[in-house]
């Protein structure tokens, strides 16, 4: 059996072209999520205020704003990640005091230096990777990131939490749920079916 | 200490005094949760967000101290807002007026007025204070600012001159100021504004200073509760009740350095409103009626005088 240049030529194309496709994967690590608290909204007129000023912030898809709750939630545009400190200076932009917030994170745990454990986000267009500090974790959580990143290689995780924004620091947050990517995405898919 | 000092904290006292007789009337504030219609408010305008607003009033004084004369006022105001920051918000207010004067004449009965633009106000507010909570907030903002005379001042017709309150502007500059303070819940609203305005000579003509004591309750009536249904929950649209009182008092004028006695006086407003709030828009409307008039001699009364207006962001 033997190959003719004619044959080979397409195929050694198309295996080029396969590599291309998979080493520009669409971006997976994200900050996909953020819900926080919007102090001094108490009106309709008020909430369009909100969503202009959030809409300033980088990686923004959605908003959803529940006046009751006084919440903003912040979607992710596809394919992006929204930039998690911009987020308490627009709600100030609109003439509200940002409150708790909380984000949902997808990201690879880092844990090079033990004492710091860092949640690594990719960043989305221009935006260079985002580094959130995994923050007050308990035995059990520890345990949990230590067991991810060894026994199951580089994972990716998505974790919700607190999140607390610092002055010269990255933003850290502190868990209340972590979970691999994968079983997160299955479990949904069974609540979904 | 100048005359104008006088006339001012006269007039204070008499503001203050007439706030003791209101509150007393009106029980101790609700305790607490939209925007008056008749004045402004402290909540905040986003940076760089705009507001747009168009209102239409029609007002009438009946009464004028010569026989046989009704003077009948339509002011369409449109009001430009806009956020510079989250704490300055700056505003315009250029007036369309429409002013009609009948009188007796020994020709007969004749209508004397004209139609045009008014004098233009531009003002800056800046949020001095706040407290923010989940649902609440309570703030202070005092305001300043300048009213050019853009209107016309010496209209005239087959007449000659159009008397002063037919002008469509007063042909000075003036300086309005002020500080009002808000508290918001999910509820209600309360808004109170004291403000002054120094009114300056123009062509031998000073309309008297202006002192206002502005207070304004709106109430939520719909939706009766939040987030119990779809309709209620997210950004809602809110139905409010308003009652708007102002309390007005206006310094003589003076002609040539020479107080005009049957001018000026002192008038309390009560308004009653509905405005229907949603997140782009305001849809209000208010009749405000003179509850005491206290006009300074012969001077004249004002009727009802009845708002429409519309606001939208962008």
């Amino acid at each position: 059996m033997s190959f003719s240049l004619q044959t080979s030529m397409p195929v050694a194309l198309l295996a080029t072209l396969a590599l291309a496709l998979a080493s520009v994967a669409p971006l997976a690590a994200a900050v996909e999520r953020v819900e926080i608290t919007v102090e001094g909204m108490a009106c309709p007129f008020c909430a369009y205020g909100i969503e202009k000023r959030l809409r300033t912030v980088d990686g923004v898809g959605s908003i959803d704003v529940d006046i009751e709750g006084g919440e903003a939630t912040i979607h992710a545009a596809e394919g992006a990640s929204i930039a998690l400190g911009e987020i308490p200076g627009a709600v100030r932009s609109a003439g509200f005091t940002p409150g708790a917030m909380e984000a949902t994170v997808r990201g690879r745990i880092d844990l090079a230096d033990p004492n710091r454990p860092l949640l690594r986000v990719s960043g989305s267009g221009q935006e260079r990777e985002q580094e959130l500090l995994l923050v007050n974790l308990s035995e059990e959580e520890r345990a949990r990131i230590e067991e991810l990143t060894t026994s199951e290689g580089d994972t990716e995780v998505r974790v919700r939490g607190a999140v607390h924004v610092h002055e010269n620091r990255p933003p850290g947050i502190e868990p209340v749920a972590i979970e691999p990517v994968e079983a997160a995405e299955q479990e949904a898919a069974e609540t979904e079916s | 200490m100048t005359r104008r000092s006088v006339h001012f904290t006269g007039a204070l006292c008499r503001i203050l005094a007439w706030t003791a007789v209101l509150l007393l009337a009106a029980g101790a504030p609700p305790a607490a949760r939209a925007a008056p219609i008749t004045f402004n408010t402290a909540l905040a305008v986003a940076e760089g967000e705009g507001i747009f607003r168009i209102q239409a009033r029609s007002f009438t004084f009946d009464d004028l101290p010569a026989p046989g004369r009704d003077l009948r006022v339509r002011a369409v105001p449109l009001v430009g807002v806009y956020g510079l920051s989250a704490d300055w918000t700056l505003f315009a207010i250029a007036p369309w007026l429409d002013k009609e004067l009948e009188v007796e004449t020994p020709a007969g009965r004749r209508t004397r007025g004209g139609s045009g633009v008014g004098d233009t106000t531009l003002l800056a507010r800046w949020t001095a204070w706040r407290r923010d909570a989940p649902g609440k907030t309570l703030r202070v903002a005092p305001f300043a600012g300048l009213e050019l005379p853009t209107g016309d001042d010496d209209a005239t017709d087959a007449l000659g001159r159009l008397p002063q309150p037919l002008q469509l502007g007063s042909g000075s500059w003036d300086v309005p100021l002020g500080v009002i303070v808000t508290r918001q819940t999910l509820d209600r609203q309360v808004d109170g504004a004291l403000s002054y305005t120094i009114n300056t000579e123009a062509q031998g003509y000073q309309i008297g200073d202006t002192a206002r004591l502005d207070l304004s309750y709106q109430h939520r009536l719909l939706p009766r509760e939040l987030g119990r249904s779809d309709e209620a929950a997210g950004v809602p649209a809110f139905l409010y009740g308003v009652l708007d009182s102002n309390l007005v008092w206006r310094e003589r004028d003076e002609r040539a350095g020479v107080e005009r006695a049957n001018t000026g006086g002192t008038t309390w407003f009560l308004a009653p409103g509905l405005q229907w709030v949603h997140r782009r828009w305001v849809l209000e409307g208010a009749v405000q009626i003179p509850v005491v008039q206290d006009p300074n001699g012969a001077g004249r009364e004002a009727d009802l005088t009845t708002t429409l207006s519309f606001r939208m962001n962008f």
